[in-house]
């Protein structure tokens, strides 16, 4: 008995029971000054996966460009989350009488971190010779430089004086203020990058350490030229995990999180310790019809049962738990400004999808699938990486209530989508991508995925009247313009040629605890300022 | 001894070979095009064909398999495995930066997995069919069913959020390790607690334990010194096994608690494409579990000197 009970105390001594004790991460500073802020604050950000090396180094980095971003580097012009364009590192800017060069003033006493004064040459070198790392930046960019090659355009980027600066593009591009605030564009100073030490930029934060994969933080730069940060400091740790983040907020390691997954919203909204914030809608879920001859997609009717199959309110509702708007435009609504009236909403419609499959000649069989002259109405569903599964199940079964057969092909990485989408030649017919806008150029992506003019489009492109709009919004002088060619391409893709159905847009989604404020949630994420962030005293 | 090693060691050199052609093999076969991946990295936006066929050039994908293979074997041996295709550094020097933090972790796993399977087992052997045997077997049977990941959560629910004992992820200090170090080590101490239970019951029927009793030696004597050295032999074969399968638990691990690890290259590497990068971090952990297999025979020939007899030929 003896010999057991001592066989026990030296098993259990074994037993190492840990319990540290909790760090809570850092502290909000004693608060300073009483009023609704506290501008001495501490807050800590819990950040999705650290993405600066997802894109190389030198000018291809994105060092503190996204996400943690461009709080410490700034482009010439922001974007608002109204889609507006703000004057940032420029005041104004002007198209010169060649009808080819632009002329951005910029804004005077601005210093870099290092207290040296931010000039032309700044510019110059960020939208010149760097260039030379082989890397373009946004579309910008491409019309600056020739895509592809690895020397720069001379003549791109000329500096007038120390405060103004000329922007030729290769050809005359009338968006070029608006492709110019793509964060990868930020200004960094004359013969750095933005990849190097000591990361030293015009924005409103200052760099003050950073480990890799793990954390970043930042401190205000009282010497900033705009209206200062509310808070003192932001400490960012890289949790790439959503509810390892959702938990880090939850347990009290962080105070402030982004990138939070839908479903995750009700149980914040069920604490009156935290709270949510949503952007407008930002990023729109949208299906691509392949138009190639080949496919049963290429028949008008299938396109338009298929886009009048979908219920948009249930798709917000289970895929996005109602994080979302139904679907109406391929672009945030602001970009397009009252030219989106033009485009209409399209709802569920069962009926006049069966109506319109009859009148075709699909027969339904005896599964409830209709087929033709014996084809079967089967349609290859591809889903981009970062929809849920949920989302193509929605469709599926959409689809299957006007007797189309939907097999689904989800890509679970970049690379497995590359191979299936084949650069628009692999067998697919729908193709459902959640894009995002990230300039204020609202003929971007319609341009970018179904012009012509882009080679590998050419499963997408309508040609016709669609490329009389793209050439107007290219002309386009003035921002009503374009918006009027854009919401006339939109038209054409969604409601006359059904070669797009836009089914959400999906609201960017931020927790916070409850003495946390943020007010300006962007709906372009590549574009989030953290002005508006602040901290009550606790 | 000394031949007893050096047999194993030859026998590591071809199962190295065989390994790293496999590999290479393999990534080589997995769906996408390398040379497209990777010129996207570069450009950021969809390559055109010339960028896709320069940087096939420069991967040197249009050379023969054998001549591709034996390029990038001859540099692994050289230390020289490579650009990661996503940060465009060697990828030598990143998994350099990462070996630390997965050493870490795995050590202190394995640490938990000995101390506490170790006890566990002896308790088990010595309450053979009473309560405590039991309720570890419910124990252990609960621990070596529950899938990591959902443990991981469960941890974190249970220490971080409610309780608020210790932080949700991130390296930072003793606190941050013991969560995903018992994450890794609960399932092999579950396992390894009773394969040495089983071994204990086995040795503890011997005759020579019987005898040790009848010469009136105590307890931990027996215990020390006649029985856990036999029955260590089939632990330790188990927990080289182990060693093996902590190197692959840390993925998810890592991933869950933002642990910047070995782990989570691997998943950001798979993730992203990244060839180069999962090319060398699958021949280093093949590489690691094919050294700790070395390890645990040689340790055979410690524990049973009749292994390292019976290697031996006999001289007539």
């Amino acid at each position: 008995m003896r010999r057991k009970f001592f066989a026990l105390a030296l098993v259990l001594a074994f037993v190492a029971t840990a319990c540290g004790g909790s760090d809570d991460g850092g502290d909000s500073a004693n608060p300073q000054q009483a009023g609704d802020i506290d501008t001495n604050a501490t807050i800590r950000v819990g950040a999705n996966e650290d993405q600066w090396t997802v894109n190389g180094t030198g000018a291809k980095a994105t060092h503190f460009m996204y996400v943690t971003n461009q709080n410490v580097y700034e482009p010439l012009i922001y974007l608002g989350s109204d889609y507006s364009l703000k004057p940032a590192l420029a005041t104004s800017w002007q198209l010169q009488p060649d009808a080819k060069t632009w002329r951005f003033n910029l804004r005077r006493g601005v210093t870099w971190h290092d207290g040296t004064p931010f000039t032309a040459d700044d510019v110059v070198w960020t939208w010149g010779p760097r260039q030379a790392e082989g890397r373009t930046l946004s579309t910008a960019a491409d019309t600056l430089h020739p895509p592809g090659q690895t020397t720069p355009n001379p003549d791109a980027v000329k500096k007038v004086d120390d405060f103004t600066v000329d922007f030729t593009p290769i050809d005359p591009n009338m968006r070029l203020p608006e492709q110019i605030v793509h964060p990868e564009g930020a200004i960094v100073k004359n013969g750095t990058h933005n990849d190097t030490a000591p990361y030293a930029g015009t924005g409103p934060f200052k760099y003050v350490s950073y480990a890799e994969k793990q954390s970043a933080v930042f401190e205000r730069n009282d010497n900033y030229w705009g209206d200062k940060p509310k808070v003192r400091r932001i400490e960012i740790q890289f949790l790439p995990d959503p509810q390892t983040r959702l938990q880090a907020l939850k347990s009290g390691q962080v105070d402030f999180v982004y990138d939070l997954p839908a479903d995750t919203t009700k149980s914040l909204e069920g604490d009156p310790n935290f709270k949510v914030a949503r952007s407008a809608p930002g990023r729109n879920h949208l299906i691509y019809i392949n138009l190639k001859p080949e496919r049963i997609t290429s028949e008008k009717a299938v396109r338009e049962a298929v886009t009048y199959a979908f219920d948009r309110q249930a798709y917000v509702n289970v895929v996005l738990e109602g994080n979302g708007e139904p679907g109406r435009w391929m672009a945030p609504r602001s970009v397009l400004g009252s030219a989106a009236d033009s485009v209409a909403p399209i709802t569920r419609d069962v009926g006049r999808a069966n109506r319109v499959l009859d009148q075709a000649g699909w027969a339904r069989g005896s599964d409830g699938i209709r087929s033709k002259d014996g084809r079967r109405l089967s349609l290859k569903v591809l889903g981009q990486q970062e929809v849920p599964e949920s989302a193509l199940l929605v469709m599926q079964a959409n689809l299957k209530d006007v007797g189309i057969d939907a097999e689904l092909l989800r890509t679970p990485d970049v690379a497995t989508r590359g191979a299936l989408y084949a650069r628009g030649q692999g067998d697919f017919d729908l193709d459902l991508e959640p894009p995002n806008q990230n300039d204020g150029n609202p003929a971007f992506l319609p341009v970018l995925r179904m012009s012509q003019r882009n080679p590998i489009n050419v499963q997408f492109a309508p040609g016709g009247r669609f490329e009389e709009e793209v050439a107007k919004s290219i002309a386009a002088k003035t921002l009503p313009e374009v918006q009027q060619a854009s919401a006339n391409m939109m038209k054409i893709l969604l409601n006359e040629e059904y070669v797009v159905s836009a089914l959400a847009g999906a609201f960017r989604i931020y927790g916070m605890a409850k003495h946390v404020t943020f007010t300006d949630p962007h709906p372009s994420f590549t574009n989030q300022t953290w002005f508006s962030l602040a901290v009550s005293p606790k | 001894m000394g031949r007893y090693i050096a047999r194993r060691l030859l026998v590591a050199i071809p199962t190295l070979l065989a390994l790293s052609f496999l590999i290479f093999a393999l990534v080589s076969a997995a769906p996408g095009d390398p040379a497209e991946e990777g010129a996207r990295r570069i450009s950021g936006r969809e390559p055109t064909d010339e960028e896709i066929a320069r940087f096939r050039d420069e991967l040197r994908l249009n050379e023969p398999f054998v001549v591709q293979y034996g390029s990038w074997l001859k540099g692994a041996l050289t230390g020289d495995l490579g650009t990661s295709f996503s940060s465009r550094r060697p990828v030598a020097q990143i998994i350099a930066e990462r070996i630390p933090p997965t050493l870490e972790l795995a050590a202190t796993a394995f640490t938990l997995i000995v101390v506490l399977s170790l006890p566990l087992g002896i308790l088990a052997a010595v309450f053979y069919r009473r309560w405590p045997d039991h309720l570890l077997r419910l124990v252990a049977l609960a621990f070596a069913s529950i899938p990591p990941f959902f443990f991981a959560y469960l941890l974190i629910i249970w220490l971080a959020s409610n309780l608020r004992l210790l932080p949700v992820a991130g390296r930072q200090g003793f606190d941050s390790l013991i969560m995903p170090s018992i994450v890794l080590a609960i399932g092999p101490m579950a396992v390894i607690s009773r394969l040495l239970r089983s071994s204990l019951l086995e040795v503890f029927g011997e005759d020579y334990v019987r005898t040790a009793r009848s010469k009136g030696a105590g307890g931990v004597a027996v215990m020390l010194r006649h029985s856990l050295r036999n029955a260590a032999v089939p632990v330790v074969t188990v927990l080289g096994v182990f060693v093996g399968r902590l190197l692959e638990g840390v993925v998810i691990t890592e991933f869950i608690f933002a642990w910047p690890g070995l782990g989570q290259l691997t998943f950001e590497a798979v993730h992203q494409r990244d060839y180069p990068m999962i090319q060398a971090v699958v021949l280093l952990i093949g590489t690691m579990y094919v050294m700790v297999n070395l390890l645990v025979d040689v340790s055979y020939g410690l524990l049973d000197p009749r292994i390292r007899l019976e290697a031996t030929p006999e001289r007539v």
